[in-house]
């Protein structure tokens, strides 16, 4: 199998193709792991390849089609693992020196969940350090580079999953979402990825940046995919106390193509607000395409949109450096001194900024259970510039240069403070190349909508998102 | 700025080394900016967010 084959397939074809016997997993996982061996040296998209493991796994997967066994939905297709997620028996760093030799002795819920349903996995991917960053600039496992421009960064902190998603190395990633962390990579790599609602998918065992804020996410090339990685890894866990007991839909059953009557919310000021000309563009296109497809825009108002920065900061700082604290106080000198700083800065926050944040952000959720009564979905830009280089620590934003993560997270830390599911997929490229997108927020638990209104629109627009790496 | 970040530090149990100062009071400076609006902000009436609630 060629490099050009396995571009050409996504994890929902590929998947079809291995139940119907016509490509097996050995063969598949073969020549993932041969891509992976060829192209990560330079573009860093693991810290961890399985290849031993995905083999094993793969000619389980074999005998199973052979026996014709229970076939999962992932049956024999390769994935990858953003190294944040406990894998049993394989060191699962968090993108931290500190933990370079963590071996969980148990899967993440999440983990065994996508291998329940038969999935191969192929590696752990690369992270930004700590999950608290938005660049996987790493200072201790190289830097996760963008498969369309290798100058440029792949995004953060699951840069790794995007860009081994971006790069067909895997048909799909678990990445994590506590400030944009899925929706960043997504949008930098031309890929799809999915915050889910806060609850929807299990924490248990997978590393903590900030518990009240975290979200598991399925990261992949299309929606389909998506949406496919969704129905997997949610549901219930009874030892995990952020998780929710309500019913997992049949994800894909929601994909109709039928956005008629669909009223999308627009919030003018703020998220359309400092977008370089080549994001406002595409968005505006984007748009006209919802019309198209038989959706209503509406300008709605999210005022507590401002207070979104500080409130994050100072529910994130605390919650990490609670996680980080007893490694800190005695190896502290083994964190990038991009992180150290700020997870330290998190016990000078005082108890009551920390309940304000809280009570501020009940006035967010509020405020967004509001508007969506009046629309059904809302939709902004993921980030507001292009795909940052990897040399530049700052960018222009409007009129002003502002730090790369200032940037970045702009416009996707409100949905993880509201902790409703959001979407990032492609709408666009830059006049150099380089991927864009736009972010489908919707109600909490009603992914569904969030991924009908991206799927109609990523069939409508069509945008070939295939690297030529 | 710096007496009272030394300050809270101390009352955290952390003392600064003299050669982190600079970095740390520059986060911290940066991460007051940002929460400022939220020490601002209204929110009488609201209660905290739920840990565990999404909805």
């Amino acid at each position: 199998m060629t490099d050009q084959d396995l571009k050409k397939l996504t994890l929902g074809s590929a998947a079809v193709l291995i139940r119907k016997k016509e490509i097996k997993p050995t063969e598949l996982t073969e020549a993932v792991l041969h891509r992976i061996g060829r192209l990560n040296d330079h573009m860093r998209a693991f810290i961890t390849v399985m290849a031993d493991r995905a083999m094993d796994q793969a000619r389980v997967a074999e005998s199973g089609l052979v026996r014709n066994t229970n076939v999962g939905v992932l049956h024999g297709v390769p994935m990858s693992l953003k190294d944040l997620f406990d894998t049993n028996g394989v060191r699962t760093t968090a993108g931290a020196k500190v933990f370079t030799d963590r071996i969980p002795t148990e899967d993440a819920t999440v983990v065994r969940k996508v291998q329940d349903a038969g999935a191969v996995i192929v590696g752990k991917a690369n992270l930004h350090e700590a999950a608290f960053g938005v660049t996987t600039i790493n200072p201790h496992f190289g830097t996760a580079r963008n498969p369309w421009n290798p100058d440029h960064i792949s995004g953060g902190s699951s840069g790794g999953s995007a860009a081994a998603v971006a790069l067909s190395l895997g048909f799909g990633s678990l990445g994590s979402d506590t400030g944009g962390s899925i929706r960043i990579p997504a949008s930098i790599c031309g890929v799809v990825g999915l915050k889910p609602t806060y609850g929807r998918c299990s924490l248990r065992g997978v590393v903590p940046l900030s518990w009240s804020m975290d979200h598991p996410c399925p990261i992949a090339r299309t929606v389909e995919d998506v949406a496919i990685l969704l129905e997997a890894m949610s549901g219930h866990d009874p030892l995990d106390p952020s998780s929710r007991d309500t019913p997992v839909p049949h994800y894909l059953e929601a994909l109709t193509g039928n956005l008629r009557g669909l009223r999308i919310g627009i919030p003018t000021t703020y998220f359309f607000e400092s977008l370089e000309p080549e994001v406002e563009s595409a968005l505006k296109d984007a748009l006209k395409a919802f019309q198209k497809l038989g959706a209503t825009i509406h300008e709605v108002q999210l005022k507590t949109s401002t207070l979104q920065r500080g409130i994050w900061s100072q529910i994130a700082c605390p919650e990490a450096y609670s996680f980080h604290e007893r490694y800190l106080e005695t190896q502290g000198e083994q964190y990038g001194a991009d992180v150290r700083g700020r997870i330290e800065v998190g016990r000078l926050l005082l108890s009551i900024d920390y309940v304000r944040a809280q009570r501020a952000r009940t006035l967010m959720k509020e405020e967004m259970k509001q508007v969506l009564k009046s629309v059904d979905v809302i939709v902004t830009p993921t980030i507001p510039v292009p795909p940052p280089r990897i040399d530049a620590p700052t960018i222009q934003q409007g009129n002003v240069r502002v730090p790369v993560g200032v940037a970045l997270t702009r416009f996707t830390r409100h949905f993880n403070l509201t902790g409703q599911p959001c979407i990032s997929v492609p709408c666009g490229f830059t006049q150099d190349g380089l991927p864009l997108g736009m972010q489908i927020a919707g109600r909490p638990f009603d992914e569904a909508t969030v991924l009908r209104a991206a799927h109609a629109y990523e069939q409508e627009a069509q945008w070939n998102c295939t690297v030529e790496m | 700025m710096k007496e009272m970040v030394k300050k809270l530090a101390e009352a955290s149990g952390w003392s600064i080394p003299e050669d982190r100062m600079t970095e740390i009071l520059s986060i911290y400076k940066a991460t007051a900016d940002d929460t400022r609006p939220v020490r601002e902000a209204d929110v009488s009436g609201a209660v905290p967010a739920n840990l565990f609630e999404s909805e």
